[in-house]
């Protein structure tokens, strides 16, 4: 475990179940960690080891039937729907596997979406993601449609939006999936250089090897227990 | 929205023109905007309960008086009108023809000759029914005998100076009109004594209010002045029921409407379940995005307005000037005693169509609840669970 000053995200005995039918399955069974601020952090393993889960409960998207979460000091295992928004949009950036971009907006109205719901002047807003996109690679693809845009293009978009707002938390579910390794790769770059310059701490959960071996921490998942922490 | 907009529109403007010509057949044929009795001469109208004060003197302070545009003094009975062997039972109308032609269409209906002047020769108008009935034309001669006021039985010979054609049955086949001197004369009344005075005001849908303060103005408590809702309570209740008609156009318009906007956004809150999920990953709050999904509504009802307003003015406008016309079905029929032509022509009613287009405006965003409420409760974990495409 990277040590830096206090955690960002911290989860205590966390355990989500989920029912089909008779059976029920716990995604996520008693997982305790700390993830400190500034980290790199992956979180890897099979797939249905509950990586997904994991993160939906670090991202206040969804609630733990035990176990508390705290993101920075706020306990969000007690936050109203309403509340777990605002805390959302106030310090979570998501990244996801299939970028979720609002297909009627441009690129620019996307990556401001957040700012916009945080009531930022309209000025500001489009200095701050021009700013962005010309760190990101995206300069001149300002007014472009998620669909006029590569993959790739589309999830550094998706970056934009998460990071914009200068969240103290980016969490990223499988980001690299739907790209080719090369573009998976500068995507990479692109996250951890925000990392190091901005000091975002990054929590994303991967099955990639590639990927694994860019994190500056490795969380193991399996049948949703942590395996290994190193 | 938009065709429902221009469907309500439509009906409210043909429902007020077809109200405002049946005040106004109803009104200007014979009746008047209003009429003044004595207390006791309706319902009965028996011809010793005439207006208990001087006809000049009357006529003069009601001529004076700025909301009366036309006063017409009557007298009237019931007698039998024959020729040769033929009789049939009148209603007898003495007016004087000047008069009248300030309050009433009836000289518009006259379809040969004109209404009786004063003249050595006393002169009739008959109805086309009743000079059939009689067999006799312009310039025919007509004997009328009525009871009179002395208790003699009056009768005299009328030359037939006019015959018209109202639409009523009960008009071109059983009224008489006669010089209001010459019907003094047949029921022995003197020149002084009349039964009514029909006025006309400006408008008939004020007709209430100006009766109540015209009968404060004149002060007599022998006499009453009647709106034409009181004189003809049945054509009263037509116009009622009609605007009952107008809120259940309303409710059926706003009801397709309501459902039209439930459907539609509901099948487009379905399409976007994706995006909502991810409006409320990022952080929109549901209360955000229920304000969201009212304002599309609000924007799509905005839309509809405008297409409505440049498709219904045009068809609003022929509706209004040229009218639907009907005559190849119809020569016009009558209802409540009022003639209706075969051409319905609309009205403008603005403000009939602003209140609708606001309530429409109500209704849509009514009907958009229960679908941003849909969209607000959408879980964002399903996004990242895969469960949302």
């Amino acid at each position: 475990m990277t040590s830096h000053s206090k955690p960002a995200v911290r989860t205590d005995s966390v355990r989500k179940i989920f029912k089909s039918g008779d059976q029920t399955v716990a995604a996520v069974d008693g997982v305790t960690l700390e993830i400190h601020r500034g980290e790199f952090a992956a979180i890897a393993g099979p797939s249905g080891s509950g990586k997904t889960t994991l993160l939906n409960l670090i991202g206040a998207l969804d609630e733990p039937d035990e176990g508390k979460v705290w993101i920075d000091d706020t306990e969000i295992t007690t936050l109203s729907r309403g509340q777990r928004a605002d805390l959302r949009k106030d310090k979570i950036g998501f990244i996801f596997q299939s970028y979720n971009l609002i297909e009627v907006l441009s690129a620019l109205e996307n990556a401001e979406f957040v700012l916009l719901l945080q009531g930022v002047p309209p000025s500001e807003r489009r200095r701050r993601v021009t700013e962005m996109f010309k760190k990101i690679g995206l300069e001149g693809l300002e007014n472009r449609r998620p669909h006029q845009l590569s993959g790739g293009q589309q999830q550094r978009v998706a970056i934009a939006r998460a990071i914009v707002a200068s969240p103290s938390l980016v969490l990223a579910d499988e980001p690299t999936a739907n790209l080719d390794s090369a573009t998976g790769a500068a995507l990479l770059d692109v996250m951890q250089e925000l990392n190091q310059e901005i000091g975002t701490t990054f929590v994303f959960s991967t099955h990639d090897p590639r990927v694994m071996d860019r994190a500056s921490r490795l969380i193991r998942l399996v049948d949703g227990k942590i395996e290994d922490d190193h | 929205m938009a065709i429902g907009m221009i469907m309500l529109a439509f009906v409210l403007s043909i429902m007020a023109g077809m109200k405002r010509d049946m005040i106004n057949q109803g009104t200007s044929l014979l009746l008047g905007h209003m009429q003044i009795h004595a207390k006791d001469y309706r319902p009965d109208r028996s011809i010793y309960d005439a207006i208990p004060a001087g006809r000049s003197d009357l006529l003069g302070q009601l001529r004076g008086d700025p909301s009366v545009l036309g006063a017409a003094p009557r007298v009237s009975t019931f007698g039998l009108a024959s020729s040769g062997n033929k009789s049939i039972g009148v209603e007898i109308l003495g007016m004087e023809a000047a008069a009248e032609r300030n309050v009433t269409i009836l000289h518009e209906k006259l379809i040969e000759g004109s209404l009786p002047e004063p003249s050595e020769q006393s002169q009739i108008a008959i109805g086309e029914l009743a000079a059939k009935a009689l067999g006799v034309s312009l310039g025919g001669e007509v004997i009328l005998i009525a009871q009179a006021a002395d208790g003699s039985l009056g009768n005299d010979l009328f030359t037939v100076s006019g015959i018209f054609r109202s639409g009523l049955d009960l008009l071109d086949g059983g009224m008489a009109i006669l010089d209001l001197g010459a019907a003094q004369s047949l029921i022995a009344l003197p020149a002084e004594t009349i039964h009514e005075i029909a006025l006309r005001t400006a408008s008939p849908t004020d007709a209430k209010t100006v009766a109540s303060a015209l009968e404060r103005t004149l002060a007599n408590p022998a006499i009453e002045v009647s709106p034409w809702q009181t004189l003809t309570p049945e054509l009263s209740s037509w116009v009622a029921m009609s605007d009952s008609w107008s809120w259940i156009m309303y409710v059926i318009v706003f009801s397709l409407a309501a459902i039209s906007v439930l459907n539609t956004m509901l099948m487009a809150v379905f399409e976007r379940l994706r995006e909502f999920g991810v409006l409320a990953a990022i952080g929109m709050k549901p209360r955000s995005v229920v304000a969201l999904i009212v304002i599309e509504v609000t924007a799509l009802a905005g839309v509809s307005l405008l297409v409505a307003i440049a498709i219904g003015t045009p068809l609003l406008r022929r509706v209004v000037g040229k009218g639907i016309d009907l005559s190849s079905f119809s020569d016009g029929f009558s209802v409540t005693g009022v003639a209706v032509g075969p051409i319905i022509r609309g009205d403008w009613v603005f403000g009939d169509f602003a209140v609708g287009a606001a309530l429409l405006f109500v209704c849509a965003a009514l009907a958009g609840l229960y679908p941003a409420m849909r969209a607000a409760a959408v879980d964002p974990a399903r996004l990242t669970r895969g469960e949302i495409r």
